[in-house]
C-alpha cells in the first residue's frame, strides 16, 4: 500500500486543478467535490509515481498541469497527467578528471606527430 | 485589434489576450464572477497599474486570485473593493498601490450584510443591481482548492 501524499504534492495538485477548473471543461467536477477530486489525484500520483521530492518534482507537476491544460478538450483523468510530465532534471555531472601523466605524454606525442606531418615550425 | 480598457486605461490587444495564457485565465476568472464583483475587481486591479506601463497579465491574475481568496461572500467583497477603489482615487490617485492592506482594512469594517443590499451607498458598486448572486461553481471550486492548498502546505510545516 502506498503512503499518503505529502502536503506539498496535494497543494501542487490543487493548484493544477484550479488551472483546469477555470477552463470550464466538459465533465468538470462540481464545486463541492473538488477537494475530494484533488485528494484522489494526489493519491493516484502517489500510487503510480512515488519517491516524490518537492525540490525536484514540484516544478515537473506544475509544468505537467500547464501542458495538460493546453491540450485537454474535456476534464482529464489522473492518468493523462503522465503524458505531459517532464523528466526529472539530470543531476549535475562531475567534472572530468585531470589527465594523467601518461595521457599528457600521449597527447604531446600526437601533437608532435601532427606538427611533423603538417610541417608546422615549432 | 487594439482597444483601451475603460477602467484602468491600459491598452488591450485582443489577439494578445487570446494568445496569452494568464490573460485567458484572468478572463475565465472574471467571466465566472458575478458582474458586480467582476467590475469592482477590475476597477481595483487598475490601482495596481504601474504609472508608465500596463499591468502584466500574470500579475493581474495573481492579484485577482489573492483578492478572491480574501473573502468568500462575493457581495461583501464587491462592496469593499469599490469602497477601496473610490477612496484611493479620491485621495488623488496615489497609484500604483503595493499591497492589499487598505482593502483588508475596509473588509474588516464591512458589515456581513453589506452585500445583501442593506448598505450599498456607492452607485459604482451596484447600479440598480438585482440581488447579488452566490459565487459561480467555478469560483466556489477555485476557492475551495485555495483553502485546500493552504491546509496542505500547513501540514508540511
Amino acid at each position: 500500500m502506498s503512503e499518503a501524499a505529502p502536503g506539498w504534492l496535494v497543494a501542487e495538485v490543487a493548484a493544477g486543478l484550479q488551472r483546469l477548473l477555470v477552463l470550464r471543461l466538459d465533465g468538470c467536477p462540481p464545486a463541492d467535490a473538488v477537494e475530494a477530486v484533488a485528494l484522489a489525484w494526489a493519491d493516484a500520483l502517489m500510487v503510480r509515481g512515488g519517491g516524490w521530492q518537492e525540490a525536484l518534482d514540484a516544478p515537473r507537476i506544475r509544468e505537467a498541469f500547464r501542458r495538460l491544460a493546453a491540450h485537454a478538450m474535456r476534464w482529464p483523468a489522473p492518468a493523462e497527467i503522465w503524458q505531459h510530465m517532464p523528466a526529472r532534471p539530470e543531476p549535475p555531472k562531475l567534472p572530468a578528471p585531470p589527465p594523467s601523466e601518461e595521457e599528457r605524454a600521449r597527447a604531446m606525442r600526437m601533437l608532435a606527430e601532427l606538427r611533423e606531418k603538417m610541417r608546422i615550425p615549432i | 485589434m487594439l482597444a483601451r480598457c475603460p477602467v484602468c486605461h491600459s491598452h488591450l490587444q485582443l489577439e494578445a489576450i487570446v494568445q496569452d495564457e494568464a490573460a485567458r485565465e484572468l478572463l475565465g476568472v472574471l467571466s465566472a464572477l458575478d458582474a458586480t464583483l467582476s467590475r469592482a475587481l477590475v476597477g481595483y486591479l487598475g490601482l495596481w497599474r504601474p504609472a508608465k506601463q500596463d499591468l502584466r497579465w500574470d500579475r493581474a491574475l495573481r492579484l485577482a486570485r489573492e483578492v478572491l481568496a480574501l473573502e468568500a461572500d462575493p457581495a461583501r467583497l464587491a462592496w469593499a473593493l469599490s469602497e477601496t477603489t473610490e477612496a484611493i482615487r479620491a485621495k488623488g490617485g496615489s497609484t500604483p498601490i503595493k499591497s492589499h492592506g487598505y482593502l483588508k482594512r475596509v473588509l474588516e469594517g464591512t458589515p456581513q450584510s453589506a452585500g445583501a443590499g442593506a448598505v450599498v451607498p456607492s452607485e459604482q458598486v451596484a447600479p440598480r443591481a438585482a440581488p447579488v448572486k452566490a459565487p459561480s461553481a467555478t469560483v466556489d471550486g477555485v476557492m475551495r482548492l485555495e483553502a485546500l492548498k493552504r491546509r496542505a502546505r500547513g501540514s508540511d510545516t
